[in-house]
Protein backbone atom coordinates (compact mmCIF):
# COMPACT_ATOMS: atom_id res chain seq x y z
CA UNK A 1 0.00 0.00 0.00
CA UNK A 2 1.51 3.33 -0.99
CA UNK A 3 1.43 6.47 1.14
CA UNK A 4 -1.37 8.78 0.10
CA UNK A 5 -1.24 12.21 1.70
CA UNK A 6 -4.20 13.95 0.14
CA UNK A 7 -3.99 16.89 2.50
CA UNK A 8 -0.53 18.44 2.56
CA UNK A 9 1.09 21.56 3.96
CA UNK A 10 -1.12 24.08 2.13
CA UNK A 11 -4.34 22.63 3.52
CA UNK A 12 -2.80 22.13 6.95
CA UNK A 13 -1.91 25.82 6.79
CA UNK A 14 -5.46 26.69 5.73
CA UNK A 15 -7.03 24.69 8.58
CA UNK A 16 -4.60 26.25 11.05
CA UNK A 17 -5.08 29.84 9.92
CA UNK A 18 -8.87 29.57 9.93
CA UNK A 19 -8.67 28.39 13.55
CA UNK A 20 -6.28 31.21 14.45
CA UNK A 21 -8.66 33.71 12.87
CA UNK A 22 -11.48 32.41 15.06
CA UNK A 23 -9.29 32.53 18.16
CA UNK A 24 -8.13 36.07 17.39
CA UNK A 25 -11.72 37.27 16.96
CA UNK A 26 -12.88 35.62 20.19
CA UNK A 27 -9.96 37.23 22.05
CA UNK A 28 -10.88 40.57 20.54
CA UNK A 29 -14.52 40.11 21.59
CA UNK A 30 -13.66 39.14 25.18
CA UNK A 31 -11.23 42.06 25.44
CA UNK A 32 -14.00 44.37 24.20
CA UNK A 33 -16.52 43.03 26.72
CA UNK A 34 -14.15 42.99 29.67
CA UNK A 35 -12.11 46.08 29.08
CA UNK A 36 -13.64 48.26 26.38
CA UNK A 37 -11.37 51.25 25.90
CA UNK A 38 -8.66 49.81 28.16
CA UNK A 39 -7.92 46.93 25.79
CA UNK A 40 -8.66 48.81 22.59
CA UNK A 41 -5.40 47.90 20.83
CA UNK A 42 -6.06 44.22 21.49
CA UNK A 43 -9.65 44.49 20.30
CA UNK A 44 -8.53 46.12 17.06
CA UNK A 45 -5.68 43.69 16.45
CA UNK A 46 -7.99 40.71 16.91
CA UNK A 47 -10.62 41.96 14.51
CA UNK A 48 -8.09 42.95 11.86
CA UNK A 49 -6.12 39.73 12.17
CA UNK A 50 -9.27 37.64 11.76
CA UNK A 51 -10.22 38.75 8.25
CA UNK A 52 -6.58 39.03 7.09
CA UNK A 53 -5.97 35.41 8.16
CA UNK A 54 -9.19 34.29 6.44
CA UNK A 55 -8.06 35.96 3.23
CA UNK A 56 -4.79 33.99 3.55
CA UNK A 57 -6.85 30.79 3.93
CA UNK A 58 -8.50 31.46 0.56
CA UNK A 59 -5.08 32.04 -1.05
CA UNK A 60 -3.81 28.77 0.45
CA UNK A 61 -6.81 26.90 -1.02
CA UNK A 62 -5.90 28.22 -4.46
CA UNK A 63 -2.19 27.48 -4.03
CA UNK A 64 -3.06 23.97 -2.92
CA UNK A 65 -4.61 23.22 -6.29
CA UNK A 66 -1.25 23.99 -7.91
CA UNK A 67 -2.82 26.44 -10.34
CA UNK A 68 -1.38 29.90 -10.98
CA UNK A 69 -2.32 32.12 -8.06
CA UNK A 70 -3.48 34.88 -10.35
CA UNK A 71 -6.08 32.75 -12.05
CA UNK A 72 -9.47 34.27 -11.17
CA UNK A 73 -11.18 31.24 -12.67
CA UNK A 74 -9.75 29.04 -9.91
CA UNK A 75 -10.98 31.36 -7.20
CA UNK A 76 -14.45 31.55 -8.71
CA UNK A 77 -14.52 27.81 -9.23
CA UNK A 78 -13.85 27.27 -5.51
CA UNK A 79 -17.02 29.23 -4.77
CA UNK A 80 -19.00 26.53 -6.57
CA UNK A 81 -19.72 25.19 -3.11
CA UNK A 82 -22.17 28.04 -2.57
CA UNK A 83 -24.26 26.98 -5.57
CA UNK A 84 -25.26 23.78 -3.81
CA UNK A 85 -27.49 22.90 -0.89
CA UNK A 86 -25.69 22.46 2.41
CA UNK A 87 -25.33 18.73 2.71
CA UNK A 88 -21.69 18.31 3.59
CA UNK A 89 -19.60 19.50 6.53
CA UNK A 90 -17.30 21.14 4.01
CA UNK A 91 -20.09 23.16 2.42
CA UNK A 92 -21.35 24.15 5.86
CA UNK A 93 -17.80 25.19 6.75
CA UNK A 94 -17.56 27.29 3.59
CA UNK A 95 -20.58 29.29 4.77
CA UNK A 96 -19.02 29.64 8.23
CA UNK A 97 -15.79 30.95 6.71
CA UNK A 98 -17.62 33.31 4.37
CA UNK A 99 -19.91 34.82 7.02
CA UNK A 100 -17.08 34.98 9.51
CA UNK A 101 -14.97 36.87 6.97
CA UNK A 102 -17.81 39.33 6.33
CA UNK A 103 -18.47 39.97 10.03
CA UNK A 104 -14.76 40.20 10.90
CA UNK A 105 -14.27 42.72 8.11
CA UNK A 106 -17.30 44.72 9.28
CA UNK A 107 -15.88 44.69 12.81
CA UNK A 108 -12.64 46.10 11.48
CA UNK A 109 -14.57 48.75 9.59
CA UNK A 110 -16.37 49.73 12.79
CA UNK A 111 -13.07 50.24 14.53
CA UNK A 112 -11.54 52.16 11.63
CA UNK A 113 -14.49 54.51 11.62
CA UNK A 114 -14.29 54.76 15.43
CA UNK A 115 -17.91 53.65 15.74
CA UNK A 116 -18.15 52.31 19.27
CA UNK A 117 -21.89 52.70 19.85
CA UNK A 118 -24.15 49.91 21.09
CA UNK A 119 -25.24 49.04 17.58
CA UNK A 120 -21.85 47.42 17.03
CA UNK A 121 -23.05 44.38 18.97
CA UNK A 122 -25.26 43.53 15.98
CA UNK A 123 -22.00 42.90 14.16
CA UNK A 124 -19.91 41.57 17.02
CA UNK A 125 -22.29 38.89 18.31
CA UNK A 126 -22.90 37.18 14.94
CA UNK A 127 -19.17 37.57 14.32
CA UNK A 128 -18.45 35.74 17.58
CA UNK A 129 -20.90 32.97 16.68
CA UNK A 130 -19.27 32.41 13.28
CA UNK A 131 -15.79 32.60 14.84
CA UNK A 132 -16.67 29.79 17.26
CA UNK A 133 -18.30 27.74 14.50
CA UNK A 134 -15.18 28.22 12.36
CA UNK A 135 -13.00 27.00 15.21
CA UNK A 136 -15.17 23.90 15.62
CA UNK A 137 -15.34 23.36 11.89
CA UNK A 138 -11.90 21.82 11.32
CA UNK A 139 -12.47 19.19 14.01
CA UNK A 140 -15.92 18.37 12.61
CA UNK A 141 -14.58 18.23 9.07
CA UNK A 142 -11.97 15.67 10.10
CA UNK A 143 -14.41 13.70 12.20
CA UNK A 144 -16.99 13.41 9.43
CA UNK A 145 -14.45 12.45 6.76
CA UNK A 146 -13.45 9.59 8.93
CA UNK A 147 -14.64 6.47 7.14
CA UNK A 148 -11.13 5.73 5.90
CA UNK A 149 -9.09 7.76 8.35
CA UNK A 150 -10.46 6.17 11.49
CA UNK A 151 -7.87 7.99 13.59
CA UNK A 152 -9.95 11.14 13.07
CA UNK A 153 -13.10 9.34 14.12
CA UNK A 154 -12.76 10.78 17.58
CA UNK A 155 -15.37 12.90 19.43
CA UNK A 156 -12.61 14.69 21.35
CA UNK A 157 -11.11 16.08 18.13
CA UNK A 158 -13.47 19.08 17.64
CA UNK A 159 -13.00 20.07 21.29
CA UNK A 160 -9.23 19.65 21.03
CA UNK A 161 -9.00 21.80 17.92
CA UNK A 162 -11.41 24.39 19.33
CA UNK A 163 -9.19 24.83 22.40
CA UNK A 164 -6.07 24.85 20.25
CA UNK A 165 -7.54 27.54 18.00
CA UNK A 166 -8.64 29.64 20.97
CA UNK A 167 -5.18 29.44 22.50
CA UNK A 168 -3.35 30.12 19.24
CA UNK A 169 -5.62 33.03 18.31
CA UNK A 170 -5.12 34.55 21.73
CA UNK A 171 -1.34 34.15 21.44
CA UNK A 172 -1.36 35.78 18.02
CA UNK A 173 -3.24 38.79 19.37
CA UNK A 174 -1.00 38.85 22.43
CA UNK A 175 2.09 38.76 20.21
CA UNK A 176 0.78 41.61 18.10
CA UNK A 177 -0.15 43.49 21.24
CA UNK A 178 3.27 42.83 22.80
CA UNK A 179 5.14 43.93 19.70
CA UNK A 180 2.97 47.00 19.26
CA UNK A 181 3.28 47.93 22.91
CA UNK A 182 7.02 47.59 22.77
CA UNK A 183 7.27 49.64 19.59
CA UNK A 184 4.52 52.18 20.18
CA UNK A 185 3.98 52.90 23.83
CA UNK A 186 1.00 55.11 23.02
CA UNK A 187 -1.06 52.00 22.17
CA UNK A 188 -1.21 50.90 25.79
CA UNK A 189 -3.95 52.60 27.73
CA UNK A 190 -3.59 50.28 30.71
CA UNK A 191 -0.11 49.48 32.02
CA UNK A 192 1.01 46.83 29.59
CA UNK A 193 2.32 44.49 32.26
CA UNK A 194 -1.18 44.08 33.71
CA UNK A 195 -2.56 43.08 30.31
CA UNK A 196 0.32 40.69 29.79
CA UNK A 197 -0.18 38.97 33.13
CA UNK A 198 -3.88 38.52 32.44
CA UNK A 199 -3.16 37.02 29.02
CA UNK A 200 -0.57 34.67 30.49
CA UNK A 201 -3.08 33.48 33.10
CA UNK A 202 -5.81 32.88 30.48
CA UNK A 203 -3.21 31.09 28.34
CA UNK A 204 -2.37 28.77 31.25
CA UNK A 205 -6.03 27.81 31.66
CA UNK A 206 -6.32 27.12 27.96
CA UNK A 207 -3.14 25.04 27.92
CA UNK A 208 -4.41 22.90 30.79
CA UNK A 209 -7.76 22.44 28.99
CA UNK A 210 -5.86 21.57 25.81
CA UNK A 211 -3.77 18.98 27.66
CA UNK A 212 -6.94 17.40 29.10
CA UNK A 213 -8.59 17.19 25.66
CA UNK A 214 -5.38 15.85 24.13
CA UNK A 215 -5.22 13.14 26.80
CA UNK A 216 -8.91 12.41 26.20
CA UNK A 217 -8.31 12.18 22.45
CA UNK A 218 -5.38 9.78 22.83
CA UNK A 219 -7.07 7.67 25.50
CA UNK A 220 -10.17 7.36 23.30
CA UNK A 221 -8.00 6.31 20.34
CA UNK A 222 -5.73 3.94 22.21
CA UNK A 223 -8.16 2.41 24.73
CA UNK A 224 -11.77 2.67 23.56
CA UNK A 225 -11.02 2.28 19.84
CA UNK A 226 -7.91 0.14 20.23
CA UNK A 227 -9.50 -2.72 18.33
CA UNK A 228 -9.74 -0.59 15.19
CA UNK A 229 -6.49 -1.12 13.34
CA UNK A 230 -6.32 2.30 11.62
CA UNK A 231 -6.82 4.09 14.93
CA UNK A 232 -4.16 1.97 16.60
CA UNK A 233 -1.71 2.72 13.77
CA UNK A 234 -2.56 6.45 13.89
CA UNK A 235 -1.93 6.54 17.63
CA UNK A 236 1.28 4.61 17.14
CA UNK A 237 2.37 7.01 14.34
CA UNK A 238 1.70 9.97 16.63
CA UNK A 239 3.25 8.64 19.84
CA UNK A 240 6.16 6.48 18.72
CA UNK A 241 6.08 6.36 14.91
CA UNK A 242 7.03 8.81 12.14
CA UNK A 243 5.12 11.75 13.64
CA UNK A 244 6.40 11.16 17.19
CA UNK A 245 9.48 13.40 16.93
CA UNK A 246 7.35 16.40 15.95
CA UNK A 247 4.61 15.52 18.43
CA UNK A 248 6.83 15.18 21.48
CA UNK A 249 9.26 18.02 20.73
CA UNK A 250 7.17 20.68 18.98
CA UNK A 251 3.64 19.93 20.20
CA UNK A 252 4.22 18.71 23.76
CA UNK A 253 7.65 20.20 24.51
CA UNK A 254 7.57 23.59 22.79
CA UNK A 255 3.79 24.04 22.66
CA UNK A 256 2.64 22.81 26.09
CA UNK A 257 5.39 22.20 28.66
CA UNK A 258 7.76 25.06 27.76
CA UNK A 259 5.02 27.76 27.93
CA UNK A 260 3.88 26.47 31.33
CA UNK A 261 7.46 26.72 32.65
CA UNK A 262 7.80 30.21 31.14
CA UNK A 263 4.48 31.16 32.69
CA UNK A 264 5.84 30.29 36.16
CA UNK A 265 8.85 32.50 35.44
CA UNK A 266 6.74 35.33 33.98
CA UNK A 267 4.69 35.55 37.17
CA UNK A 268 7.86 36.03 39.23
CA UNK A 269 9.67 38.66 37.15
CA UNK A 270 8.76 42.22 36.24
CA UNK A 271 9.24 44.86 33.56
CA UNK A 272 11.13 44.18 30.36
CA UNK A 273 12.08 40.63 31.40
CA UNK A 274 8.40 39.75 31.90
CA UNK A 275 7.61 41.13 28.46
CA UNK A 276 10.39 39.14 26.84
CA UNK A 277 9.37 35.95 28.62
CA UNK A 278 5.75 36.55 27.57
CA UNK A 279 6.80 37.09 23.97
CA UNK A 280 8.72 33.80 23.83
CA UNK A 281 5.84 32.04 25.58
CA UNK A 282 3.21 33.19 23.07
CA UNK A 283 5.50 32.33 20.19
CA UNK A 284 6.13 28.81 21.50
CA UNK A 285 2.39 28.25 21.98
CA UNK A 286 1.79 29.27 18.37
CA UNK A 287 4.45 26.86 17.11
CA UNK A 288 2.92 24.08 19.19
CA UNK A 289 -0.58 24.94 17.96
CA UNK A 290 0.41 24.71 14.32
CA UNK A 291 2.21 21.41 14.75
CA UNK A 292 -0.68 19.91 16.71
CA UNK A 293 -2.89 20.35 13.63
CA UNK A 294 -0.04 19.06 11.46
CA UNK A 295 0.45 15.98 13.65
CA UNK A 296 -3.29 15.13 13.70
CA UNK A 297 -3.65 15.45 9.92
CA UNK A 298 -0.45 13.62 9.00
CA UNK A 299 -0.81 10.81 11.58
CA UNK A 300 -4.38 10.24 10.41
CA UNK A 301 -3.43 9.98 6.76
CA UNK A 302 -0.39 7.83 7.50
CA UNK A 303 -2.54 5.37 9.41
CA UNK A 304 -4.08 3.97 6.27
CA UNK A 305 -0.81 3.86 4.40
CA UNK A 306 0.83 1.27 6.62
CA UNK A 307 0.40 -2.34 5.57
CA UNK A 308 -1.54 -4.59 7.86
CA UNK A 309 0.94 -6.39 10.16
CA UNK B 1 -31.38 -5.15 -0.37
CA UNK B 2 -30.52 -2.04 -2.39
CA UNK B 3 -31.96 -1.62 -5.85
CA UNK B 4 -29.67 -1.31 -8.86
CA UNK B 5 -26.73 -3.15 -10.34
CA UNK B 6 -23.90 -5.15 -8.83
CA UNK B 7 -20.78 -7.12 -9.73
CA UNK B 8 -19.61 -10.35 -8.17
CA UNK B 9 -15.83 -10.81 -8.00
CA UNK B 10 -14.95 -14.45 -7.47
CA UNK B 11 -11.37 -14.35 -6.25
CA UNK B 12 -11.21 -18.15 -6.47
CA UNK B 13 -11.48 -17.94 -10.26
CA UNK B 14 -9.16 -15.01 -10.97
CA UNK B 15 -5.92 -16.04 -12.72
CA UNK B 16 -4.19 -12.64 -12.48
CA UNK B 17 -4.02 -11.99 -16.24
CA UNK B 18 -4.73 -8.25 -15.78
CA UNK B 19 -6.97 -8.19 -18.86
CA UNK B 20 -9.46 -6.16 -16.80
CA UNK B 21 -6.81 -3.49 -16.25
CA UNK B 22 -6.12 -3.29 -19.98
CA UNK B 23 -9.82 -3.28 -20.91
CA UNK B 24 -10.48 -0.40 -18.52
CA UNK B 25 -7.59 1.61 -19.96
CA UNK B 26 -8.72 0.98 -23.53
CA UNK B 27 -12.40 1.73 -23.02
CA UNK B 28 -11.82 4.94 -21.08
CA UNK B 29 -8.77 5.92 -23.17
CA UNK B 30 -6.63 6.36 -20.07
CA UNK B 31 -2.96 7.17 -20.58
CA UNK B 32 -0.35 4.54 -19.87
CA UNK B 33 1.88 5.04 -16.86
CA UNK B 34 5.46 4.33 -15.98
CA UNK B 35 5.27 1.07 -14.11
CA UNK B 36 7.76 -0.75 -11.94
CA UNK B 37 8.28 -4.36 -11.10
CA UNK B 38 8.19 -4.87 -7.39
CA UNK B 39 8.61 -8.05 -5.35
CA UNK B 40 4.83 -8.27 -4.87
CA UNK B 41 4.13 -8.23 -8.64
CA UNK B 42 1.34 -5.74 -8.18
CA UNK B 43 1.65 -3.28 -11.00
CA UNK B 44 1.10 -0.30 -11.16
CA UNK B 45 1.86 0.30 -7.49
CA UNK B 46 -1.38 2.14 -6.81
CA UNK B 47 -4.66 3.37 -8.27
CA UNK B 48 -4.15 6.74 -9.96
CA UNK B 49 -6.09 9.26 -12.08
CA UNK B 50 -5.07 7.16 -15.10
CA UNK B 51 -5.51 3.74 -13.54
CA UNK B 52 -9.04 3.13 -12.31
CA UNK B 53 -8.63 -0.57 -11.67
CA UNK B 54 -5.71 -2.87 -10.96
CA UNK B 55 -4.98 -6.35 -9.70
CA UNK B 56 -3.34 -6.68 -6.32
CA UNK B 57 -1.21 -9.78 -5.97
CA UNK B 58 -1.57 -11.28 -2.53
CA UNK B 59 0.22 -14.16 -0.82
CA UNK B 60 -2.08 -15.34 1.97
CA UNK B 61 -1.15 -17.92 4.55
CA UNK B 62 -1.28 -21.26 2.75
CA UNK B 63 -0.33 -23.45 5.72
CA UNK B 64 3.25 -23.70 4.54
CA UNK B 65 2.41 -23.96 0.86
CA UNK B 66 2.80 -21.11 -1.60
CA UNK B 67 -0.54 -19.51 -2.32
CA UNK B 68 -1.38 -16.66 -4.69
CA UNK B 69 -4.63 -14.76 -4.85
CA UNK B 70 -5.47 -11.81 -7.09
CA UNK B 71 -7.69 -9.02 -5.86
CA UNK B 72 -9.29 -6.62 -8.31
CA UNK B 73 -9.36 -3.08 -6.95
CA UNK B 74 -11.66 -0.35 -8.20
CA UNK B 75 -14.29 2.02 -6.76
CA UNK B 76 -16.63 -0.23 -4.78
CA UNK B 77 -19.66 1.98 -5.52
CA UNK B 78 -20.79 1.86 -1.88
CA UNK B 79 -24.53 1.79 -1.30
CA UNK B 80 -24.25 4.73 1.15
CA UNK B 81 -21.00 6.10 -0.26
CA UNK B 82 -19.12 8.41 2.14
CA UNK B 83 -17.57 10.25 -0.83
CA UNK B 84 -21.03 11.31 -2.03
CA UNK B 85 -22.05 12.29 1.49
CA UNK B 86 -19.05 14.54 2.02
CA UNK B 87 -18.78 16.16 -1.46
CA UNK B 88 -19.55 19.86 -0.97
CA UNK B 89 -20.52 20.55 -4.60
CA UNK B 90 -22.41 17.34 -5.37
CA UNK B 91 -19.84 16.62 -8.04
CA UNK B 92 -20.06 13.06 -6.73
CA UNK B 93 -23.59 11.71 -6.84
CA UNK B 94 -25.69 8.56 -6.88
CA UNK B 95 -27.66 7.47 -9.91
CA UNK B 96 -30.87 5.45 -10.01
CA UNK B 97 -28.95 2.31 -10.90
CA UNK B 98 -26.64 2.82 -7.93
CA UNK B 99 -23.48 3.94 -9.74
CA UNK B 100 -21.45 6.54 -7.91
CA UNK B 101 -20.60 9.04 -10.63
CA UNK B 102 -18.94 12.45 -10.70
CA UNK B 103 -19.11 15.65 -12.67
CA UNK B 104 -15.55 16.88 -13.26
CA UNK B 105 -16.69 20.41 -13.95
CA UNK B 106 -18.13 20.72 -10.43
CA UNK B 107 -15.09 19.32 -8.59
CA UNK B 108 -13.31 22.07 -6.65
CA UNK B 109 -10.37 19.89 -5.67
CA UNK B 110 -10.95 19.84 -1.91
CA UNK B 111 -10.10 16.12 -1.83
CA UNK B 112 -12.53 15.56 1.03
CA UNK B 113 -13.79 12.52 -0.89
CA UNK B 114 -10.31 11.02 -1.24
CA UNK B 115 -9.94 11.14 2.53
CA UNK B 116 -13.45 9.83 3.08
CA UNK B 117 -13.23 6.89 0.65
CA UNK B 118 -12.85 3.75 2.77
CA UNK B 119 -11.08 1.92 -0.04
CA UNK B 120 -8.71 4.67 -1.26
CA UNK B 121 -10.08 4.42 -4.79
CA UNK B 122 -10.57 8.10 -5.64
CA UNK B 123 -7.58 9.98 -6.97
CA UNK B 124 -7.09 13.63 -7.74
CA UNK B 125 -5.59 14.59 -11.10
CA UNK B 126 -3.25 17.48 -10.29
CA UNK B 127 -1.72 17.52 -13.76
CA UNK B 128 -4.47 17.83 -16.34
CA UNK B 129 -8.03 17.93 -15.10
CA UNK B 130 -7.65 19.40 -11.59
CA UNK B 131 -10.49 17.09 -10.66
CA UNK B 132 -11.00 13.64 -9.19
CA UNK B 133 -10.96 10.45 -11.24
CA UNK B 134 -12.28 6.98 -10.47
CA UNK B 135 -14.13 3.96 -11.87
CA UNK B 136 -17.45 4.95 -13.43
CA UNK B 137 -18.88 1.41 -13.52
CA UNK B 138 -18.81 1.86 -17.34
CA UNK B 139 -22.32 3.29 -16.92
CA UNK B 140 -22.47 4.31 -20.58
CA UNK B 141 -21.94 0.69 -21.62
CA UNK B 142 -24.55 -0.59 -19.16
CA UNK B 143 -27.09 1.94 -20.42
CA UNK B 144 -26.51 0.50 -23.91
CA UNK B 145 -27.19 -3.01 -22.66
CA UNK B 146 -23.54 -4.06 -22.39
CA UNK B 147 -21.48 -5.10 -19.38
CA UNK B 148 -18.62 -3.08 -17.86
CA UNK B 149 -15.44 -3.40 -19.97
CA UNK B 150 -13.54 -5.30 -17.29
CA UNK B 151 -16.38 -7.79 -16.77
CA UNK B 152 -16.79 -8.44 -20.47
CA UNK B 153 -13.09 -9.17 -20.95
CA UNK B 154 -12.71 -11.50 -17.96
CA UNK B 155 -12.09 -14.88 -19.59
CA UNK B 156 -12.02 -17.08 -16.46
CA UNK B 157 -15.42 -15.69 -15.45
CA UNK B 158 -14.17 -14.25 -12.18
CA UNK B 159 -16.26 -11.14 -12.78
CA UNK B 160 -20.03 -11.41 -13.12
CA UNK B 161 -22.32 -8.46 -13.76
CA UNK B 162 -25.89 -8.42 -12.36
CA UNK B 163 -28.56 -5.96 -13.43
CA UNK B 164 -30.26 -6.59 -10.10
CA UNK B 165 -28.49 -6.59 -6.74
CA UNK B 166 -30.97 -9.19 -5.51
CA UNK B 167 -29.74 -11.61 -8.20
CA UNK B 168 -26.18 -11.03 -7.01
CA UNK B 169 -27.14 -11.94 -3.46
CA UNK B 170 -28.98 -15.05 -4.69
CA UNK B 171 -25.87 -16.08 -6.62
CA UNK B 172 -23.72 -15.70 -3.51
CA UNK B 173 -26.15 -17.87 -1.52
CA UNK B 174 -25.93 -20.46 -4.29
CA UNK B 175 -22.11 -20.43 -4.24
CA UNK B 176 -22.09 -20.84 -0.48
CA UNK B 177 -24.58 -23.71 -0.62
CA UNK B 178 -22.71 -25.54 -3.38
CA UNK B 179 -19.17 -25.12 -2.05
CA UNK B 180 -17.70 -27.91 0.03
CA UNK B 181 -15.05 -25.63 1.53
CA UNK B 182 -15.69 -22.36 3.41
CA UNK B 183 -16.56 -19.34 1.26
CA UNK B 184 -15.91 -15.86 2.60
CA UNK B 185 -17.95 -12.87 1.42
CA UNK B 186 -16.96 -9.18 1.48
CA UNK B 187 -19.15 -6.24 0.51
CA UNK B 188 -22.67 -7.21 1.49
CA UNK B 189 -22.39 -5.60 4.91
CA UNK B 190 -19.04 -3.82 5.12
CA UNK B 191 -19.33 -0.05 5.28
CA UNK B 192 -23.08 -0.35 4.82
CA UNK B 193 -22.75 -2.52 1.69
CA UNK B 194 -20.96 -2.15 -1.65
CA UNK B 195 -22.00 -2.88 -5.24
CA UNK B 196 -18.81 -4.82 -5.93
CA UNK B 197 -19.06 -7.90 -3.77
CA UNK B 198 -16.20 -10.40 -3.40
CA UNK B 199 -16.19 -14.11 -2.62
CA UNK B 200 -13.01 -15.93 -1.66
CA UNK B 201 -11.70 -19.17 -0.25
CA UNK B 202 -9.26 -17.19 1.89
CA UNK B 203 -10.31 -14.89 4.77
CA UNK B 204 -10.37 -11.27 3.64
CA UNK B 205 -8.06 -9.99 6.35
CA UNK B 206 -5.35 -12.20 4.82
CA UNK B 207 -6.01 -10.46 1.50
CA UNK B 208 -5.52 -7.07 3.16
CA UNK B 209 -9.12 -5.93 2.75
CA UNK B 210 -9.87 -3.09 5.15
CA UNK B 211 -12.13 -4.04 8.04
CA UNK B 212 -15.12 -1.75 8.46
CA UNK B 213 -18.18 -2.16 10.59
CA UNK B 214 -21.52 -2.91 8.96
CA UNK B 215 -22.90 0.49 9.93
CA UNK B 216 -23.28 2.98 7.10
CA UNK B 217 -21.90 6.51 6.93
CA UNK B 218 -24.93 8.24 8.48
CA UNK B 219 -25.14 5.86 11.47
CA UNK B 220 -21.43 6.22 12.14
CA UNK B 221 -21.59 10.05 12.18
CA UNK B 222 -24.69 10.06 14.40
CA UNK B 223 -22.98 8.03 17.12
CA UNK B 224 -19.89 10.28 16.93
CA UNK B 225 -21.98 13.42 17.31
CA UNK B 226 -23.74 11.95 20.35
CA UNK B 227 -20.36 11.26 21.99
CA UNK B 228 -19.18 14.75 21.05
CA UNK B 229 -22.23 16.20 22.82
CA UNK B 230 -21.60 14.14 25.96
CA UNK B 231 -17.99 15.38 26.12
CA UNK B 232 -19.23 18.96 25.70
CA UNK B 233 -21.73 18.59 28.54
CA UNK B 234 -19.12 17.00 30.84
CA UNK B 235 -16.54 19.69 29.99
CA UNK B 236 -19.15 22.43 30.49
CA UNK B 237 -20.23 21.09 33.89
CA UNK B 238 -16.59 20.69 34.97
CA UNK B 239 -15.77 24.26 33.92
CA UNK B 240 -18.84 25.65 35.71
CA UNK B 241 -17.99 23.67 38.86
CA UNK B 242 -14.38 24.91 38.83
CA UNK B 243 -15.55 28.47 38.28
CA UNK B 244 -18.04 28.24 41.16
CA UNK B 245 -15.35 26.68 43.38
CA UNK B 246 -12.92 29.48 42.52
CA UNK B 247 -15.53 32.16 43.23
CA UNK B 248 -16.50 30.56 46.54
CA UNK B 249 -12.88 30.21 47.58
CA UNK B 250 -12.01 33.82 46.75
CA UNK B 251 -15.11 35.07 48.61
CA UNK B 252 -14.18 32.99 51.71
CA UNK B 253 -10.62 34.30 51.55
CA UNK B 254 -11.99 37.83 51.14
CA UNK B 255 -14.25 37.51 54.18
CA UNK B 256 -11.38 36.01 56.27
CA UNK B 257 -9.18 38.95 55.34
CA UNK B 258 -11.97 41.35 56.31
CA UNK B 259 -12.38 39.59 59.68
CA UNK B 260 -8.63 39.73 60.23
CA UNK B 261 -8.57 43.42 59.47
CA UNK B 262 -11.55 44.02 61.80
CA UNK B 263 -9.79 42.13 64.63
CA UNK B 264 -6.61 44.12 64.11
Amino acid sequence: MTVSLDWGLMLIGAWTLSGWAGGAYVTSFIADVKGGKRYEPMVRFGANLAWILLACVFVLFILDLQTPLGSPATALHLLNVLNNPITSMLSLGTYFLLFFFVFAFLTSLLWWTNWTGRLRWFVLIPGLAFAILTMFYSGFAFMTASTRIVFWKNPFLPWLLLTNSSLSGMCLVALAETRASLLFQRFSVEPFENVLRRLITYGDYLIITLILFLIGDLVYASVIERAVLGTAIGTWAMLVGPVAAVFWTLVVGIGLVFPLILSLIAHRVKGKVAQDVGLVMFLSKLVGGFFLVWAVIIAGQLAFAFPVP
Amino acid sequence: MPAGVGVLVDIRKCIGCRACQVACKRWHMLEGEQTELNPEWTNPPSISPNTWTRLRFEEPDGNGEFLWRFVKEQCMHCVDAPCVNVCPTKALHFTDNGYVLYDESLCIGCRYCTNACPFQQIKFDYVNLKAIQKCTFCFERIEEGQEPACVETCSPGALQFFKSYDDLVTEIDKIKAESASPVFVYGLKENGGTRWVYVSDVPFDELHFPTYPAENYGESIESLLAQFGVIGVVAGVATAALYAYGKRRSSIEGSREEKGEAKA
